[in-house]
């Protein structure tokens, strides 16, 4: 009722993100009212195991419904089987080898769209079934408040959202978007997914296509340096502690990390997720210039939004290797996804 | 759904509990305002009836007033008429009692009856008769009774014989 | 989720419970309570107008039979006072017993205002004078209320009597 909608933001709304990172569900909330911020509060609870929520968040959720007469629960989807697309017809579904009939699309500005599998949004509605939820996000959304908060770039370039479990990676141009790509950064998600033609999914194999992609044509200036690829593992063991001075102050509070190891192994950890970004960002940038289906331009600029850390090494390499200015912002993906829902929740 | 790919759930700003409440509480506020209602009625129509019946029973005194002047009518219209009856009858009697009075022997001629007295022509054969048969009788009925006698041819006597009756309150 | 008819709240539940006392109280007391009282008096009042009105109606039964009773019983009176009076009739009816009859009226001696006095003047042939009385007790009996009066005159002549009588014939519209 419209009617509930125009007394509703008298009341107290709480608004509830839920994001997954390092085997923990990180909960931030806050308590809008009359359009400011009355309260906010954050919690964590560990849970090793990605298909079940502990009994006690189900009780913390519960008791913030209970107490709050209008509460939103907003789930941050990291699963696999999403992405974006350019285009929002059926053909430009098929182009992309997307089943239109099997996902759930949204279309931005009607020049491109957001997808999740149904399996996916299913698995995760059943997951919080006792707490209900009332918005998903797919990171590309997140990229694309982001983007929008900025100033617009007419140029294309490519934007790459950095999360514990996950990389987003996606390139716009004029605020629309032509290229999108999601890898998932750790492998304890454990999700019978049926064979579908993700060009994600061939990526997320390892490293293993990436020696295909070393005998992908050579007129792209960046990829060339692909072949030094094997160089950059002698490399991480060459360079020893020095390089990682700046990372060594970095808090070792990523939970896929074992606890008590020592600044250089959680560095050399960081390390090797960043190699992995690399890869992954290489590949991605490889198939939107290679691909016919993409519109190729050179990108000059790359935008990271880091929720979580990258290592100077991977700033250095990206450009020196790849020859892209970088734009770095820390960002806080819970409290976006919070913000978000606050928007959306009372417009 | 503008960034979602769901929507939310519905939201309500009374919980099912305070719903259920307050749905207990109004309907037996409207249930006792029913009841309420209903008394309030019942009342305004006693009430009326009650006007209503008494002015039907002013009516009906009033027409029991018609009905007992009517009634003291026939009983004044009754006694009347029994009255001259009766007086019929009396004067009935009174002429029969008068001609039984008088003796064979004894004719009358005339008679002027009058409320309170009485006057007889007649014949009679000799005083004595009608000293004997006819005097007595009427002065045992009337106050004064006198008799004149003329002495006619045939050896008879024409009489006149008055008598009154005195009216206390005056006569005639 | 909507959890709360699954897990109660006693201070919720107290306060609702509270306030459905209070307002039934309310209502019963402020409202209905003073309705309840009005309405035994009303009732009481239409009561007793009830009674009163069938007491008075039974009355009135009583007088209409009364009334009927009297109409019945007085018939013959009723209509002979209100019978117009025709000399002509009387004359045939004192014809039967008189021969020579006339009907005179005569000037109301006394103040009597309800008759109209008239003067009869009969002969008969008969020397007996039992048809007066037969008159007379028709009199009774005759259409109009007729008192018959004095003073009365009765002659004898060679064959026949003849007398003169007043008659009062009661008329109604003297009264009014």
């Amino acid at each position: 009722m419209a009617l509930i909608k125009v007394i509703q933001k008298y009341f107290s709304n709480i608004f509830i993100s839920i994001v997954r990172q390092n085997n923990e569900w990180v909960i931030n909330s806050k308590v809008v009212r009359n359009g400011t911020i009355r309260d906010k509060f954050s919690e964590n609870f560990a849970s090793s195991n990605h298909d079940s929520v502990p009994s006690n968040m189900k009780k913390y959720l519960d008791k913030l419904q209970t107490d709050y007469n209008f509460a939103y629960i907003t789930i941050f989807l990291d699963s696999m089987g999403q992405g974006a697309i350019n285009g929002t017809t059926a053909t430009d579904f098929a182009k992309n080898s997307v089943d239109m009939k099997s996902v759930t699309h949204l279309s931005i500005d009607n020049s491109w769209s957001v997808y999740a599998s149904f399996i996916d949004l299913n698995w995760i509605k059943k997951l919080f079934k006792d707490s209900g939820i009332d918005f998903i996000y797919s990171p590309f959304m997140i990229q694309n408040n982001l983007i929008k908060k900025q100033k617009l770039k007419e140029k294309p370039t490519l934007y790459l959202l950095n999360h514990n479990d996950s990389v987003t990676i996606s390139i716009f141009e004029n605020g629309k978007l032509l290229f999108g790509a999601y890898f998932q950064t750790t492998t304890d998600h454990n999700i019978g997914e049926e064979e579908e033609d993700w060009e994600n999914e061939s990526e997320e194999e390892g490293l293993d296509d990436l020696i295909e992609l070393d005998t992908m044509g050579d007129d792209i200036g960046g990829i060339d340096e692909l072949d030094d690829l094997s160089e950059l593992d002698d490399l991480s063991s060459d360079e020893g502690s020095n390089s990682f001075e700046d990372i060594s102050e970095k808090d070792t509070d990523l939970g896929h990390f074992q606890s008590d190891s020592s600044e250089e192994d959680s560095n050399l950890e960081l390390f090797g997720r960043d190699l992995l970004i690399y890869k992954y960002l290489t590949s991605s940038l490889k198939e939107f210039y290679q691909n016919p289906l993409y519109k190729s331009s050179f990108i000059e600029t790359i935008v990271i939004h880091d929720g979580y850390e990258v290592s100077s090494e991977l700033i250095e390499m990206i450009e020196n290797d790849l020859f892209m200015d970088i734009e770095m912002n820390k960002v806080n993906i819970c409290e976006i996804v919070c913000d978000m829902s606050i928007n959306e929740g009372l417009k | 759904m503008r960034n979602s790919f769901i929507i939310p759930r519905k939201k309500y700003l009374f919980s099912m509990f305070t719903k259920v409440w307050l749905i207990f509480i109004i309907s037996i506020v409207v249930l006792l305002n029913v009841f309420n209602l209903f008394v309030v009625y019942k009342n305004s129509d006693y009430i009326e009836t009650a006007v209503k019946t008494k002015n039907e029973r002013i009516k009906l005194e009033k027409e029991i007033d018609d009905i007992d002047e009517k009634i003291g009518f026939i009983l004044r219209q009754k006694a009347v008429a029994e009255e001259i009856y009766a007086n019929n009858t009396i004067l009935k009697d009174s002429m029969k009692n008068l001609f039984d009075l008088v003796p064979d022997q004894i004719t009358l001629n005339k008679i002027i009856m009058k409320k309170d007295s009485l006057i007889i022509y007649g014949v009679t054969p000799t005083k004595d008769t009608y000293d004997f048969l006819l005097a007595a009788p009427l002065k045992s009925i009337f106050h004064t009774s006198e008799a004149i006698f003329y002495l006619t041819d045939s050896g008879w006597f024409n009489f006149v014989s008055t008598n009154k009756i005195i009216n206390p309150e005056g006569s005639e | 989720m909507d959890k709360s008819m699954e897990k109660v709240d006693i201070i919720k539940l107290l306060l609702y419970l509270l306030i459905f006392i209070v307002v039934s109280l309310f209502m019963i007391l402020i409202v209905i309570v003073p309705n309840i009282k009005e309405y035994r008096v009303s009732k009481s009042v239409y009561k007793k107008a009830f009674v009163h009105k069938m007491r008075v109606q039974n009355v009135l039964t009583d007088r209409d039979n009364e009334l009927r009773d009297l109409s019945a019983k007085n018939r013959r009176a009723i209509n002979s006072f209100v019978h117009k009076f025709s000399t002509d009739n009387f004359i045939k009816y004192a014809g039967k017993f008189f021969n020579e009859v006339s009907l005179v009226e005569v000037e109301k001696k006394e103040y009597k205002k309800e008759f109209i006095e008239y003067e009869l003047r009969v002969s008969s042939s008969l020397k007996s004078p039992t048809n007066f009385y037969k008159f007379l007790e028709g009199l009774n009996r005759y259409e109009n209320i007729i008192q018959a009066d004095f003073p009365i005159k009765m002659e004898s002549n060679e064959s026949k009597i003849s007398s003169a009588f007043t008659i009062k014939v009661y008329d109604i519209n003297a009264t009014k």
